[in-house]
């Protein structure tokens, strides 16, 4: 592919040097480890605070078990608000700064270079989700707990990069509505659109949802329930995305003004 | 065939035509300014000729390909800075450079040499490896220019290159065009600038309402005249009763 390997290079560039994915990384690596650690020590103390009340009303288990279920169900919240943000800013940016009009007329091509850009963000996010699940088990390791089990890491993990590939379509609204803030109102809208969906039993069927029903969100039983093809709909949400939003950008004009 | 030419092109936008009919060409080696009120269709046509918009008629044709089609062998001997510059603040000058060589197809050590030339030329240096953030717009706007000289282009398009630039960077963008055109680089300045247009370009054509209605000649006094009356004559014969 030409110029592809020069896209990834400059996007990389452009994504490390940013303050969006710097924040999304930070909040991410330090919450959900934090949260989940600290939920798990609030609810296992006697102190009438409502965060305690709150996570002891989220916690199922015991120990381990239970710190990467509570972690689960921070991640599956906190990864899809960070990368619905992060893929919206990455596209959205360019129409906000300006700067769209300079990956026009370039050798590397647009779809390329949106292809480029999808893949830094699914690189951070799978990086991330090794972090997160990594974090996470260095807290319980400071509880004192030893060694953890993998199969809960990994299914941390996996859950969270699921929830991340489900959102990758956010970076699609950021290229036809030419702006982070469109992306932004259809993330929040995903949020509500889930909410009600698995409010009126739709479940693991929605892929914004499968994710954190299978990290238990919903409890041990519905967690049971979720399938295998139910776990593929979120990366297929996400392939989808990416490639509609490549699609959008091989075909983009620049036709809004006249000079 | 001329580097840069639009043939009896016509661009309608949201069912208002913005572009009738236009032929115009760019030659080798020479400044083709375009000037207009704004409105006039000098950005759509800059658009139409690199190809960021499918023109409703005629043919926008770049070295020799069409505008919309042309292959990256076309795109690497083409810079440009139209509306804002390729300047990413999060990003240094000097990174911001990398960045637009890199998709230029440059190697890293040439895009460092061309880099601090260019830096040099424009009188960046004090600023070379500060984030564009914290920096002037002339900073950014020096920054584009950069960017779209640094891979030395046959073809040149620069819509209003002086913006935000001081009087020294003024004179910096004249001695690169003027090195640009040496080169033999077919050069596209839009602009409302006519004092600084007479000192650069070889051929200046106005545009009013989507065509091209006349031309000034860049060696005779007061251009602001000829171009107003250009206008003049050309809004009273749109106008006329038929």
């Amino acid at each position: 592919m030409t110029g592809f390997g020069a896209a990834v290079a400059v996007e990389w560039l452009k994504f490390r040097r940013s303050r969006v994915p710097l924040g999304a990384t930070v909040a991410l690596l330090v919450g959900v480890p934090t949260l989940g650690t600290a939920g798990l020590a609030a609810a296992a103390s006697d102190a009438p605070t409502s965060f305690a009340g709150k996570a002891r009303t989220l916690i199922v288990g015991t120990g381990w078990e239970a710190l990467f279920g509570l972690a689960g169900q921070v991640s599956a919240v906190g990864v899809l608000l960070a990368t619905g943000i992060v893929i919206g800013w990455i596209f959205g940016r360019e129409f906000a700064d300006g700067t769209v009009v300079g990956l026009f007329a370039q050798p590397v091509t647009r779809g390329r270079i949106a292809a480029a850009k999808s893949l830094v963000v699914a690189l951070w996010l799978g990086t991330v989700s090794l972090g997160i699940a990594a974090l996470t088990m260095l807290g319980g390791a400071g509880l004192g707990w030893g060694w953890p089990p993998m199969d809960a890491a990994a299914r941390l993990a996996i859950l969270s990069l699921l929830t991340g590939l489900s959102v990758l379509p956010i970076g699609w609204v950021a290229s036809i509505y030419r702006g982070y803030l469109p992306a932004f109102v259809a993330l929040l809208g995903v949020v509500i659109a889930t909410q009600l969906a698995v409010g009126l039993g739709a479940g693991a069927w929605v892929p914004w949802a499968a994710p954190s029903l299978w990290a238990g969100a919903a409890g041990p039983e519905q967690a049971a329930q979720v399938t295998a093809a139910q776990l593929a709909l979120p990366a297929l949400v996400g392939m989808g995305g990416v490639a509609a939003t490549v699609a959008w950008w091989r075909r983009a004009q620049l036709g809004n003004a006249s000079g | 065939m001329n580097p840069l030419v639009a043939a009896a092109l016509g661009c309608t936008l949201r069912r208002h035509p913005v572009l009738a009919n236009l032929d115009l060409e760019v030659e080798a080696g020479t400044v083709h300014a375009l000037v207009g009120l704004n409105g006039a269709g000098k950005t759509t046509l800059i658009r139409l000729l690199l190809g960021m918009l499918a023109p409703t008629s005629g043919r926008a044709v770049i070295l020799g390909q069409d505008a919309r089609t042309a292959p990256p062998s076309v795109w690497r001997r083409v810079g440009h800075l139209v509306e804002s510059p390729f300047a990413y603040p999060e990003l240094t000058a000097r990174e911001n450079l990398l960045a637009a060589g890199l998709l230029r197809g440059l190697d890293a050590h040439t895009i460092a040499r061309r880099a601090t030339e260019l830096i040099d030329a424009l009188g960046m240096g004090p600023w070379a490896d500060r984030r564009l953030r914290t920096l002037s717009l002339g900073t950014r706007q020096k920054v584009g220019l950069a960017a779209a000289l640094l891979h030395r282009p046959d073809v040149l398009v620069l819509d209003e290159p002086a913006n935000s630039l001081d009087p020294l960077a003024v004179l910096a963008l004249r001695e690169q065009l003027s090195v640009a055109v040496g080169r033999g680089t077919a050069v596209m300045v839009s602009s409302h600038h006519l004092d600084e247009l007479a000192r650069y370009a070889d051929r200046i054509s106005v545009l009013h309402r989507g065509a091209v209605v006349g031309t000034l000649s860049a060696g005779e006094p007061d251009l602001e005249h000829q171009f107003f009356e250009t206008v003049r004559v050309a809004e009273l014969t749109a106008t006329a009763p038929r």
